[in-house]
């Protein structure tokens, strides 16, 4: 299958991208986040062809956020502007909603970049392109490996209540008896979980895993043609905006 | 003949044990051979696994003494990474002995390669080699939890093999099994012996011993009571004393031969060796 | 010592974070009026010290941040949460229900301490939970908006850290002491002399 535009850069290069990018929000206003980084991000999910998975999550991610920010500034509002809306109970003042778009600002592009980063960067060929900087191989092994485990016991502490309720734990009913059956529901999960630690650390053992040598890796990524000059442009462009700012 | 392994006056006390599960054990190990590691349970048999394998001291603790030459150098010498390349070991989980960070068998197998640094193209070929030599190359795109104890064990030591160590230590493999993952196990075990592999294989199914190993040592309270051909051992009713039962074949032709004054040449271990064995002395 | 040390915690810590997820998903389950997500990071704490739990902690917020980034400035909270309950564990007070008293305490002030100001400065005072609710029920009440998070932080944080810190507690009760020393910690849960003579 084609990687889409977004998809086929080279991860750290894309990560280094969003990470200037919400350095630029918080020094810019609310303007630079909801009127460029937004409308660019969901139009590059687009072009990914990642529209629909991605708006869902910016707006999942985002909805329960911007709406008590924006409630909170208007509860609290001593601006003083003048008001545009006026219910009776509550007046919504124009400083109010800037205080709001502004208060929202990085958090939109938080969400907007780091989103598009995971949609479209395999978290794997990410690892691969951390280790080929040189970051230890025991990172990408802690990061894989909590990936697979969550779904795995998430899966198993599943039967493990069902278990639990068929032995007759009431896992219904007053808050106390909810509480009293948290422990039974979690507690042989963890204590199975920390004693194969010793057996899996002997696995880890016997397949060299604190070798010295330089570690390499089965799966390939590549850079693709114009890595550098991605990286030399975005940095450029970074500096200039951000002088701009305090200069312009 | 070329010693790889050699076991000097070896004793170990676990952390809080009153006593030493097993002093003074000597034996050595000559390259090609398949040794079965046998007797009762408790007596101490993972435990020198783990000792042969750097596990102990390094993860378990106790009090070690004596030495471990390992191709002529001793033990402690080594650093865990050569060591890893030096002596491979399977043992009786079947379903924690992957990586836990991998998607298909093949890159299960690849990743004591990349460990290793092995550079990628070479890595490629070796995985498929052993893949296709034990017989296993259907599971290539499997997810690595997705498989039957039997078929965990076989990639759990062609994740082993891939990276040609000079011994393997097999620990039980199938005592977690049900017979028809032991049987595929042991049919990978029975390549092993074909490639001449030196192997030291502890297992309870005595006859699945009989029919691999050359040499059978057999450990008993705290120290090694028997060590020679898999013949003479086990057609002894001796190893019976210390908790081993003699094959179905040996104790056939034992009995028959002590209550019916059968005469065999000698007491056959396993079932090729019986038909001729049967077939001479009961004048079929 | 060292070596070995980190075998093991590479194997830890991914099992803290994932103790985390499957912790705050039961409460869910159980739908318990608590989040109880840093279970994980006090038994890794517990268990291997400050810095591991500081990982733990860390990693469980990054993990968090890929559905999720509004969790990542967040991952202050849980790595300060890892640092104390760490130097809690070295003092013991993960072995009697005095020294549970103490850690509870002191792993919710740290919490208050570091999450109140990223809510407020960060998130403008929300939390991306219902707990908000209270917050502005509080703050149309009168409440200025630090007062505000801070009471609703109050009202939610401390149940949570309370229950997390006993489960903890039974948790390492209920491990193997041949488990227990395996880790850095472990010795501080055993009983048993660990150095017993050895004449033989």
């Amino acid at each position: 299958m084609k990687k889409g535009l977004v998809s086929s850069i080279y991860p750290t290069h894309k990560l280094l991208i969003a990470v200037l990018t919400i350095i630029l929000s918080i020094v810019y206003d609310w303007k630079f986040s909801y009127l460029v980084v937004l409308p660019v991000c969901i139009l590059l999910s687009l072009i990914d062809g990642k529209f629909i998975s991605y708006i869902k999550k910016v707006i999942i991610g985002l909805f329960l956020f911007v709406v008590f920010i924006f409630m909170f500034k208007i509860i609290l509002d001593k601006t003083g502007t003048n008001i545009l809306i006026d219910l009776g109970f509550i007046k919504i003042s124009e400083g109010a909603i800037f205080a709001g778009l502004n208060q929202t600002s990085a958090l939109v592009t938080l969400m907007a970049t780091m989103l598009l980063f995971f949609e479209t960067t395999d978290i794997e060929d990410f690892m691969i392109s951390l280790q080929r900087m040189n970051v230890s191989h025991v990172v990408t092994y802690i990061t894989l490996s909590t990936l697979q485990l969550i779904p795995d016991m998430a899966k198993k502490s599943k039967v493990i209540m069902q278990a639990q309720q068929a032995r007759g734990i009431e896992t219904e009913g007053s808050l106390l008896k909810r509480l009293s059956a948290f422990f039974p529901s979690i507690g042989p999960l963890i204590i199975s979980s920390i004693t194969d630690i010793e057996d899996r650390s002997i696995t880890l053992e016997v397949r060299a895993f604190s070798s010295n040598n330089k570690k390499t890796t089965l799966n390939n990524i590549s850079k693709g043609k114009y890595a550098n000059v991605l990286d030399v442009a975005s940095i450029l462009i970074f500096l200039v905006l951000f002088a701009w700012r305090f200069l312009g | 003949m070329n010693t790889i392994l050699e076991v000097k006056n070896l004793g170990f006390k676990y952390q809080l044990a009153d006593k030493p599960i097993f002093k003074n054990l000597n034996f050595k190990v000559n390259k090609g051979e398949f040794i079965g590691l046998v007797g009762k349970n408790g007596v101490g048999k993972t435990t020198l696994c783990n000792i042969l394998r750097g596990i102990i001291p390094e993860f378990i603790k106790g009090e070690i003494r004596g030495d471990v030459i390992i191709d002529g150098k001793n033990l402690n010498e080594y650093s865990r990474g050569v060591l890893a390349e030096k002596i491979g070991f399977v043992f009786q989980n079947p379903f924690i002995q992957i990586s836990g960070i991998k998607k298909t068998v093949f890159d299960e197998i690849a990743f004591g390669l990349e460990n290793l640094g092995i550079e990628r193209d070479e890595m490629i070929e070796r995985t498929n080699k052993i893949l296709k030599q034990l017989k296993i190359e259907y599971l290539k795109d499997k997810h690595p939890t997705q498989l039957s104890g039997g078929q965990s064990q076989r990639v759990a030591l062609a994740s082993v093999l891939v990276m040609e160590p000079e011994i393997i230590l097999v620990d039980e493999p199938t005592s977690q099994l049900d017979p028809i993952g032991t049987e595929e196990v042991f049919e990978t075990l029975g390549i092993l012996k074909e490639q001449n592999c030196t192997v030291i294989l502890v297992e309870h199914k005595i006859d699945l011993i009989c029919e691999y190993a050359d040499r059978v040592i057999v450990m008993n309270d705290g120290g090694i009571v028997m060590d020679g051909k898999t013949d003479d051992i086990m057609s002894n009713p001796i190893v019976e004393n210390y908790g081993v039962p003699m094959s179905k074949v040996s104790k056939l032709a034992y009995l028959l031969s002590k209550q019916n004054d059968v005469v065999f040449d000698k007491i056959p271990t396993n079932v090729d060796e019986a038909i001729n064995q049967f077939r001479k002395g009961l004048n079929l | 010592m060292k070596k070995n040390l980190s075998i093991i915690a590479i194997l830890l810590v991914p099992i803290g974070v994932a103790i985390n997820f499957v912790g705050g998903q039961i409460a869910g389950l159980l739908k318990l009026p608590v989040f109880i997500d840093v279970i994980g990071t006090i038994l890794v704490s517990a268990l291997a010290g400050p810095w591991l739990g500081a990982i733990t902690g860390l990693i469980t917020n990054l993990i968090l941040g890929i559905t999720a980034p509004t969790f990542m400035p967040y991952a202050i909270v849980s790595i300060a949460i890892g640092i104390v309950a760490g130097f809690c564990a070295k003092r013991k007070t993960f072995t009697s229900f005095k020294g549970l008293a103490i850690a509870s305490v002191a792993i919710w002030a740290i919490t208050q301490i570091t999450a109140i100001p990223i809510t407020v400065y960060v998130f403008g005072g929300v939390t991306g939970s219902g707990t908000s609710v209270i917050t502005a029920f509080l703050a149309a009440a009168g409440q200025s908006l630090w007062q505000a998070v801070f009471t609703t932080s109050l009202i939610t944080e401390t149940i949570d850290k309370v229950i997390s810190v006993i489960v903890v507690y039974y948790i390492i009760k209920a491990v193997p002491t041949r488990t227990l020393l395996q880790f850095p910690l472990g010795n501080i849960y055993v009983k048993e002399d660990t150095n017993k003579s050895s004449d033989w």
